[in-house]
């Protein structure tokens, strides 16, 4: 998997790219801990998260367990966090998983970013 | 000459005059037509309906051709898809065919050309079903896999694995590659505890109806979960637990052995 990094004014986009399966997770959240000290809580300079799902190819539970545990993060820091271009096998994923409502899910970066402005 | 080939065909063009064309002559050649101006709308009807082509267009402010091929393909991988694009526009004509387009037309359209490249794409497609029907007679085709205990070896196996399914024919391929890799990543990291001593042994078997996949580790085993009660952890954003789960959802049948080392599932042909 790799990682396409978009910073903007008041958000960061993360472009998944390949398959976001146990060793894409392990390999995102050292990203996350590592370069953006996203840990047990987000840091104020990071008011909006988005991941976009554009390049995905799949996706398995490790994935979905990453996302699940970062929306609880972003949640607890009172931080957004979106999800965007997300393919039909990963919607359908997230039905079953009783996950589609958990997340803020757009379109588009654009759409996202324009929808939800930062919090302050 | 052979007959002409006709079907139910999705034409998608933010383009209404483009949309117009295609519709008046793609329905008096025989074919059923459907046309949408919106990529989100017709990814919906799609859905909805059985289609046997699907022509897009590149550029449409909602939703681009390549995610347009991407949501179509997750559903039915082997559905023909052409992408309308500019002239000279080359850079996602190479993207869109390595998304699993068929074929591509520049604009404006040439009627002869559109009519020549359907031809190609229906005929495309009833080899691929004559091919289903050649391996019919099959009883079984079975494949030993012996790999090192590593997640990293994933994404060669699943590489075969989607190979082998679209050559026999499954159109559902996301849902068994899910199941797949969540019961390879188990055993790699939970039964074999990530030893890169041991390995995981696959079994991928093809019959007429349905690919059978075993997967066994070198661990210890574990109490075999009631898979028939089996039911997801109630804390929602929890990081693990879905795996089973998953697999449990999307194959048709699931068992373990009693050790509890090896899973084996199955997943009948739509």
């Amino acid at each position: 998997m790799e990682i396409n990094t978009i910073k903007g004014e008041n958000y960061i986009a993360f472009q998944i790219i390949g398959n976001f399966d146990q060793h894409g997770a392990m390999y995102l959240r050292n990203i996350l801990i590592n370069d953006y000290l996203i840990g047990e809580a987000v840091p104020a300079a990071l008011p909006h998260v988005i991941f976009d799902f554009t390049q995905i190819e799949s996706i398995s539970s490790s994935g979905i367990g990453l996302l699940a545990s970062l929306q609880r993060t972003f949640n607890r820091s009172n931080k957004l966090l979106s999800l965007t271009k997300i393919p039909h096998s990963l919607q359908q994923i997230l039905k079953v998983a009783n996950l589609i409502g958990v997340f803020t899910i757009y379109k588009s970066i654009e759409e996202a970013v324009a929808n939800k402005p930062p919090l302050s | 000459m052979a007959d002409k080939i006709t079907g139910n065909i999705l034409v998608i063009d933010d383009d209404e005059s483009i949309l117009r064309l295609l519709s008046k002559f793609l329905k008096s050649e025989g074919h059923k037509v459907v046309t949408d101006m919106n990529g989100i709308n017709a990814l919906e009807v799609f859905k909805n309906e059985k289609f046997d082509l699907v022509i897009t267009d590149m550029y449409m402010p909602d939703l681009d051709g390549l995610d347009i091929i991407r949501n179509i393909k997750d559903i039915d991988q082997n559905i023909p898809i052409i992408v309308l694009t500019a002239a000279g526009s080359i850079t996602n004509v190479v993207q869109s065919l390595k998304l699993g387009a068929f074929n591509y037309m520049a604009k404006p359209v040439n009627i002869n050309e559109v009519r020549e490249i359907i031809q190609k794409a229906f005929l495309t497609n009833a080899a691929n079903r004559q091919q289903k029907n050649f391996y019919a007679f099959l009883q079984s085709a079975v494949s030993v896999f012996k790999i090192k205990s590593a997640v990293e070896h994933l994404e060669e196996i699943s590489y075969y694995l989607n190979n082998m399914l679209v050559f026999y024919g499954f159109s559902s391929n996301w849902q068994i590659q899910l199941a797949f890799t969540e019961a390879f990543t188990n055993a790699v990291c939970h039964g074999n505890n990530s030893s890169p001593d041991k390995f995981v042994l696959c079994e991928i078997a093809f019959s007429r109806h349905e690919v059978i996949i075993s997967i066994e580790d070198e661990g210890a085993g574990f109490k075999v979960p009631d898979l028939k009660n089996y039911q997801l952890n109630d804390d929602i954003y929890a990081g693990s637990g879905r795996g089973i789960f998953l697999i449990n959802s999307y194959m048709d049948s699931v068992e373990f052995n009693d050790k509890g080392n090896r899973i084996k599932m199955s997943k009948k042909r739509d």
